[in-house]
């Protein structure tokens, strides 16, 4: 009876374990970032701006882009048909210093596992500016799952999250729309990518 | 007899009435408490007129927007202000799992707070704008169908402050 109950709890903790397990491994899979680290700069900043559209808005959002027929519409329509969703936040401080690598660093740690790879890398250390642009590839390679940008700078911070099939190539149609900051991504001599602003 | 077959038919008639009248006063409770909220905090109510401009508002909505509602608290006293923290929570407490947030700016620059959430129905959106200033609060609340988002897809940021400095009426072209 107790050699039951032993084996009973240990089969429960096996699957409690495995569920654990795989439920933290498909939080670290996930194209949809966790953010909420953030949430403590924004008593430090001088302007915070979120922007959140889920899958329901975002199919909402086609709708009137269908009725539209609006030709700059168009291209931004075929990317956001499929997306899940857009989170943007952005934070501007009044000095520098406000924001620490730590705090970029929480988000960038989400990006190194093997389904993100980086796209885009600009740093400079004079104007104190680094952009980075990852994008999520599903395990056969074949589409993309995500893409994740940040831009920090001395006094600034911006950290985009798109959920959903899209390329770096794809970003210029959202640049400056649905909360979407402009990269000005574009590939260089060297067959890499540089966004600078 | 004829009394025992009224009461079930009557009871029937109350219970559609009552029914068809619910979500309309459900959907504007949290308009209606996110007023109170702010009425308290600010020892004052909002604009007497209220109600003729929301009327007058009706004739005046840029297309695709309907059921306009909105509350001016104008010169209002900044130290009275609520702690943003804990307005944060009260807005999340208010309109619970149906509105997303959607945008949301927190400037102590321009000592301005701005929320706006959405509640995505089948055919149209509600809107849910609170912005609160130095000088005045606005909570407005509206209906947009999917031609109404155009503009709040392209600059959800500007659009949000543009709606709740006119109360949702017009476009900024």
């Amino acid at each position: 009876m107790r050699w039951q109950m032993r084996n009973t709890i240990r089969t429960l903790g096996c699957g409690v374990a495995l569920a654990l397990g795989t439920a933290a491994l498909a939080a670290a899979q996930s194209p949809k970032l966790d953010l909420g680290n953030l949430a403590k700069l924004a008593d430090r900043a001088d302007e915070v701006v979120d922007v959140t559209l889920d899958g329901q808005t975002l199919k909402f959002a086609e709708k009137f882009m269908e009725e539209d027929k609006d030709e700059d519409d168009a291209e931004a329509l075929k990317l956001i048909k499929n997306l899940t969703g857009i989170y943007v936040k952005s934070f501007e401080f009044d000095k520098p210093d406000q924001y620490s690598e730590a705090d970029v660093e929480a988000i960038r740690s989400q990006l190194h596992s093997g389904a993100w790879s980086r796209m885009v890398g600009y740093e400079s250390k004079r104007e104190h500016e680094k952009d980075e642009i990852w994008v999520m590839s599903d395990p056969n390679g074949k589409s993309n799952l995500g893409l994740a940008i940040i831009a920090a700078e001395a006094k600034e911070l911006t950290v985009v999250n798109i959920v959903g099939p899209i390329d770096v190539n794809d970003l210029p149609a959202l640049e400056g729309k649905m909360g979407v900051p402009h990269l000005d991504v574009r590939p260089n001599e060297r067959g890499g990518s540089h966004a600078d602003h | 007899m004829r009394i025992t077959k009224l009461v079930p038919a009557t009871c029937a008639i109350i219970a559609i009435l009552a029914s068809a009248a619910m979500p309309a006063r459900a959907a504007d409770r949290e308009f209606h408490e996110i007023v109170n909220r702010l009425a308290a905090t600010y020892h004052q109510k909002p604009m007497s007129f209220m109600g003729f401009v929301s009327f007058v508002a009706r004739f005046a909505q840029p297309q695709g927007v309907s059921g306009i509602k909105f509350a001016i608290f104008d010169d209002i006293d900044p130290s009275l202000s609520p702690d943003e923290n804990e307005f944060d929570a009260f807005m999340q407490g208010i309109v619970g799992s149906e509105f997303q947030p959607f945008v949301r700016v927190r400037s102590h620059r321009d000592h301005e707070q701005t929320y706006v959430y959405l509640h995505n129905l089948k055919d149209a959106s509600e809107m849910l704008v609170v912005t609160i200033e130095t000088s005045d609060a606005v909570v407005v609340k509206m209906r947009l169908k999917p031609e109404a988002m155009k503009d709040w897809m392209d600059d959800p940021v500007g659009e949000s402050k543009h709606s709740a400095h006119n109360g949702g009426l017009g476009s900024r072209d």
